[in-house]
């Protein structure tokens, strides 16, 4: 699984650098825009502001001088209209006709009284004063207005003009007037226009007034007090703002100037002032000044607060679009992070976002998911796991024919497929009926008997054929009387099922656990049920294997029987030469396949005798050549009778070759070494063995110790070195073993008083059957056979030897059939020689038995006649 | 501040430029002084009688049918009544015979009297103010026939406006209101005597108008403290500076 999780390696990086990637995208596109959007946004409104600004300045400018031009044409008109007034006096006529120039005075003093003019004079028709009232300070006879003025004196009617009369500047109303002689007099009402005057005009406004006259004299100033004196100081010394503004005013159309006056700003524009029904067109020139000081100061308030108002709006736009980002691409990066895990394999990746929006129903569902993953997942690992739990038991079972290996192999598959500790299988005892414990694991059930089984699980579930589950109770506080699940075995939770063949159910497996939180379901139910199947036909596969095995040695067995029978100086040969090849195969550590085909070549191996004539075979003394090879053809013809029978494992070749010798010097194919088989070769030196030291009736055998001798002698010519080797190491071992114990104990062991009852009725009986022939020989067999039924000892004699009928018998009863049975046959060759004849054959064939078991027969009762 | 009293005052238009004079060195701050249009001295005398003054200013003697209303008269200070020409005449000084033929329009340019060749503007009062009956008293005598040239002035300022604006005029106004002021005109010395404030009180300069208030016998204690304060040196020695003759 590590190399698995390398190639996802780049996903772990992805999560931070999608984060980031989502987030900037997102964030600098924003910064950007607010950037930009607050950039323009704030140049233009503050451009805008600047001009409305200016606007409203050059507006106001120009609302302030119509309204004064508006003032000084209506003080003009009102000039006009306290004119006519006074001209229409008839006093003052009449003293303008007698040229009384007193009275005239004193009517003017008298008509000022209520015109409130500033001066009020009457002039002759040459434009020189008759009298006059007022601050111009006009004395009678001078010539006061300009000639141009004094030409349109002639026209005899009343009009407005713009002079300078006497010592100011005026607004002067001019009105015709009888004279004396016909002449027409005009009177003058004067207004000056001086500071004062534009003053009481501008008096609200915040505007500076200056008025210049048609040369661009200056004629009045009018400053605010709340604009600075430097203006004031400014505009008489007549900047080029002014003169511009003039020009402009001339040329008809008046334009903003903007006029500097002591590092303030200010705007100035020039208007022309002229009276409606003024025919001599004279003009005074309106400049009004605006200072931008206060405007500039909100102005650039107005632009400070546009711009730290943009800023802010910019920084808390990006805030928030930087808390948006975030609160959408941390979920989104950590679901892709615990995706990333999850892809590895870690459904363990929580994602843990509060809230509630689409991104945590989201995560929500994530985990969901995770969890359904991880429950599936696990389910999926159990899964496969009992997969290859089983598959592995299922291939062990057929691996193994040993029914003990099996159910261990089988209960440790099991223990590690439910994760429990105890577990253990019962089997009926067919012959019984007893439930058998056959196994167990994590729980010693060695001492169990027949009582303590019939109170497991178990026995319900064999009798019943059905599963049992036990689970405990899940209330915990009741620890002082805790519920066993199954006595038995100690488990707290058990889970039992039969073990059901077409017979029946032969036996039950149980697995439990001591944990009491364990629990177990139907799916394990189902799960044991399927191991309990694959149990039924391992065991069945090997009861029937054993039942084979068993057909096969029967059928050895009787083979060799009749090779027995054939040739009696060669009796129980076979038995000694497979007990010897058993030991030896056993110490060359030999597969049970090659134990088992090895026991039946030696059970076999001289079959070929069959075909070999009795002549030869029972001839006693020493063979002609054209006898010897004869005899020499025994192997080729076992081999050739075992040929057409299936052994599970090849026989044929080992009976074949059992003669060859190591150096090639056998027969019957010459072979040497490894060319052999093996199993021949180990043969060949049970065989030489057996024949060495088995006593023959026409000699007795030889002792271990020189049969050794003579197998060492041969090693590596007749035999295989090693295998000689290895057999003496056994033989030697068996003898340290047992020569010592022999001879100290007492007891005489069952299968050793077996042997010596069985080696002595074989020697009385070829005894007998030596002197008194096979037709004697057979009577005796029928009648002590005849004796053994009528006494139902379950033994029979058979070609002379004492078969047993029934195997299931214990030692001692075998034996005290056995020493029966002897008794029984020594009866009977009394019977049927006399009884010293009885005794000489009870004598020779104690004679004929090994040392060891002529003295194991002498303490059974045996004793030699003297 | 809404506890002040409120002291009406209106009358003689010749006495009004005194009494703020007075009203605004009156320390005490008690009473809001209220000026109403001038009324001549008859009208402050019938003013203050029904009530509807608390102060009238009076610039003449009170008549037998004002005194039999009862009220309280206070003199404050006597008022030269100077005669007054144009700077352009550039006469100094005039006899009383001189001043009564020109009001009879006996010379039409001051050339003939010696001043330079203007035109006289005579200008007049109406035979019902106290400056025309001081005048008539004093100068012109009670039977002189005015000049049909002469212009009659109903106020005082007029009359010092025309006098000062009008070249070659001549005219007659209160002396202190003229002295404070600063009207630019030329004071006539008549006879010789200048209209000054020492040639009042001293006596040389007769054309005098008594100047004073009435109020009513059961005016407020802070008139009346007024008036006293009015009367004291303090208030003498201010109205002298400014050209009035205080009582003695």
């Amino acid at each position: 699984m590590p190399t698995a999780t390398r190639p996802y390696g780049d996903h772990e990086m992805k999560p931070s650098s999608l984060s980031r990637h989502l987030h900037s995208q997102i964030v600098l596109p924003l910064l950007v825009v607010l950037l930009v959007v607050g950039t323009v946004a704030t140049v233009v409104a503050v451009s805008i502001i600047g001009r409305v600004i200016n606007d409203w300045v050059d507006e106001t400018s120009r609302s302030t001088s119509a309204a004064v031009i508006a003032q000084i044409k209506e003080r003009g008109t009102d000039a006009v209209r306290g004119a006519r007034f006074a001209a229409e006096n008839a006093v003052l006529e009449q003293a303008s006709i007698d040229r009384d120039i007193s009275t005239v005075s004193g009517q003017l003093v008298l008509l000022n009284q209520s015109l409130k003019a500033d001066n009020l004079m009457l002039l002759d028709e040459d434009g020189r004063v008759v009298a006059s009232t007022g601050t111009l300070q006009v004395m009678p006879g001078d010539q006061p207005l300009g000639a141009s003025d004094r030409t349109y004196l002639a026209l005899l009617m009343s009009h407005p003009i713009l002079a300078r009369i006497g010592s100011g500047y005026t607004a002067s109303a001019l009105e015709p007037v009888k004279g004396p002689e016909g002449l027409t007099y005009t009177l003058v009402l004067s207004e000056i226009i001086d500071d004062d005057y534009l003053a009481t005009l501008s008096e609200d406004s915040d505007a500076a007034l200056t008025l210049y006259d048609s040369a661009g004299r200056l004629v009045a100033s009018a400053v605010p007090s709340t604009l600075s004196d430097a203006l004031a100081v400014a505009i008489s010394a007549r900047p080029d703002a002014i003169t511009s503004a003039l020009a402009d005013a001339d040329s008809g159309e008046p334009a903003p100037h903007v006029l500097d006056a002591d590092g303030e700003e200010y705007r100035t524009i020039a208007e022309k002032v002229v009276f409606g029904n003024d025919p001599t067109g004279s003009t005074v020139y309106l400049v009004t000044t605006v200072g931008t000081g206060v405007t500039g100061r909100a102005r650039s308030t107005t632009t400070n607060l546009i711009v730290m108002w943009s800023v802010v709006a910019i920084a808390v736009l990006f805030g928030l679009g930087w808390w948006v980002a975030r609160s959408i691409s941390m979920p989104l990066s950590a679901l892709s992070e615990k995706a990333a895990r999850v892809a590895q394999g870690d459904y363990s990746a929580k994602v843990d976002i509060v809230g509630s929006n689409e991104v945590s129903e989201l995560a929500e569902n994530f985990n969901r998911m995770t969890d359904s993953l991880q429950e599936r997942s696990e389910s999926l690992t159990k899964k496969v796991l009992e997969l290859a739990t089983l598959y592995e038991m299922s291939r062990s079972l057929g691996a193994t024919l040993d029914l003990d290996t099996l159910l261990d192999s089988v209960l440790d598959s099991a223990l590690r497929i439910f994760d429990v500790e105890i577990g253990y299988v019962t089997m009926l005892d067919r012959d019984t009926g007893t439930l058998e414990v056959r196994a167990w694991k994590g729980t010693d059930l060695s001492r169990a008997d027949d009582s303590t089984v019939r109170n497991s699980m178990s026995e319900w579930v064999v009798r019943e054929g059905r599963p049992l589950i036990f689970n405990p109770q899940t209330n915990a506080e009741d620890d002082s009387a805790p519920t066993r699940g199954d006595g038995f075995s100690g488990a707290l939770a058990a889970l039992c099922v039969p073990l059901p063949s077409s017979e029946g159910t032969i036996g039950a497996i149980t697995v439990g656990s001591r944990d009491a939180d364990q629990r177990f379901s139907s799916d394990d139910v189902r799960l044991l049920a399927t191991i309990a199947n694959h149990v039924t036909i391992a065991v069945g596969n090997i009861s029937l294997f054993s039942s084979v095995q068993e057909a096969y040695l029967a059928t050895v067995r009787a083979l060799a029987a009749a090779v027995d029978a054939k040739d009696p100086y060669t009796r129980g040969h076979s038995d000694g030469v497979a007990a010897y090849a058993m030991r030896i195969g056993e110490a060359l550590a030999f597969s049970p396949e090659q134990m088992i085909a090895l026991e039946m070549a030696a059970y076999l191996h001289d079959i070929g005798k069959i075909g070999i004539s009795e002549d030869i075979l029972l001839k006693p003394g020493k063979l002609t050549d054209a006898e010897m090879s004869q005899m020499r053809h025994h192997p080729l013809i076992g081999a050739n009778i075992l040929k057409p029978v299936a052994f599970p494992w090849p026989i044929a070749p080992i009976v074949r070759h059992h003669h060859e010798h190591y150096d090639g010097a056998g027969y019957p194919a010459g072979l040497k070494t490894e060319e052999i088989p093996i199993l021949a070769r180990v043969l060949t030196v049970a065989d030489s063995f057996e024949a060495m030291v088995a006593d023959r009736p026409y000699r007795r055998g030889r002792s271990q110790q020189e049969a050794m001798l003579e197998l060492r002698r041969c090693s590596g010519t007749q035999f295989d070195p090693r295998i000689v080797d290895a057999f003496i190491d056994v033989l030697e071992s068996s003898e340290h073993d047992m020569g010592p114990r022999s001879e100290e104990d007492d007891e005489i062991g069952p299968d050793e008083a077996q042997a010596v009852y069985i080696a002595v009725g074989d020697g009385m009986f070829s005894c007998f059957r030596r002197l008194g022939g096979p037709r004697l020989a057979n009577n005796l067999e029928r009648a002590v056979n005849e004796r053994l039924r009528d006494e139902s000892i379950p033994l029979s004699f058979q070609a002379g030897r004492l078969i047993q009928l029934v195997e299931s018998f214990g030692d001692d009863e075998v034996t005290t059939h056995l020493a029966r049975a002897l008794s029984i046959m020594g009866e009977c060759m009394e019977t049927a020689s006399g009884a010293g004849l009885a005794d000489h054959f009870l004598g020779e064939a104690l004679e004929a038995l090994p040392e060891r078991m002529r003295s194991h027969a002498e303490r059974l009762g045996f004793t030699p006649p003297a | 501040m809404t506890s002040r009293e409120v002291a009406r005052l209106s009358g003689s238009g010749t006495c009004i430029p005194m009494l703020r004079l007075l009203t605004g060195a009156y320390p005490a701050r008690e009473v809001e002084w209220r000026y109403l249009p001038g009324l001549h001295s008859g009208g402050g005398v019938q003013g203050v009688a029904s009530g509807d003054l608390e102060v009238g200013a009076v610039s003449r003697e009170l008549t037998d049918d004002e005194l039999a209303l009862g009220l309280d008269y206070t003199a404050l200070a006597d008022d030269g009544l100077v005669i007054a020409v144009h700077p352009s005449v550039m006469l100094h000084e005039l006899t009383t015979q001189q001043v009564k033929d020109i009001y009879a329009g006996a010379y039409a340019n001051w050339s003939e009297l010696g001043g330079p060749d203007l035109p006289i503007t005579i200008l007049d009062r109406n035979e019902d103010e106290s400056a025309k009956i001081i005048m008539r008293t004093f100068v012109l005598g009670s039977d002189l026939a005015i000049s049909s040239k002469a212009v009659s002035l109903y106020y005082e300022p007029d009359m010092i406006q025309g006098v000062s604006s009008t070249a070659g005029a001549i005219g007659y106004f209160s002396l202190g209101y003229s002295i404070s002021t600063d009207v630019p005109v030329t004071h006539v010395a008549l006879d010789g005597v200048e209209p000054s404030v020492e040639n009042i009180l001293s006596g040389a300069y007769r054309v005098v108008r008594p100047l004073g208030v009435v109020t009513s016998p059961d005016a407020s204690d802070d008139v009346k403290a007024f008036l006293a304060w009015s009367t004291s040196d303090e208030a003498r020695e201010m109205l002298r500076a400014n050209g009035y003759s205080p009582v003695r």
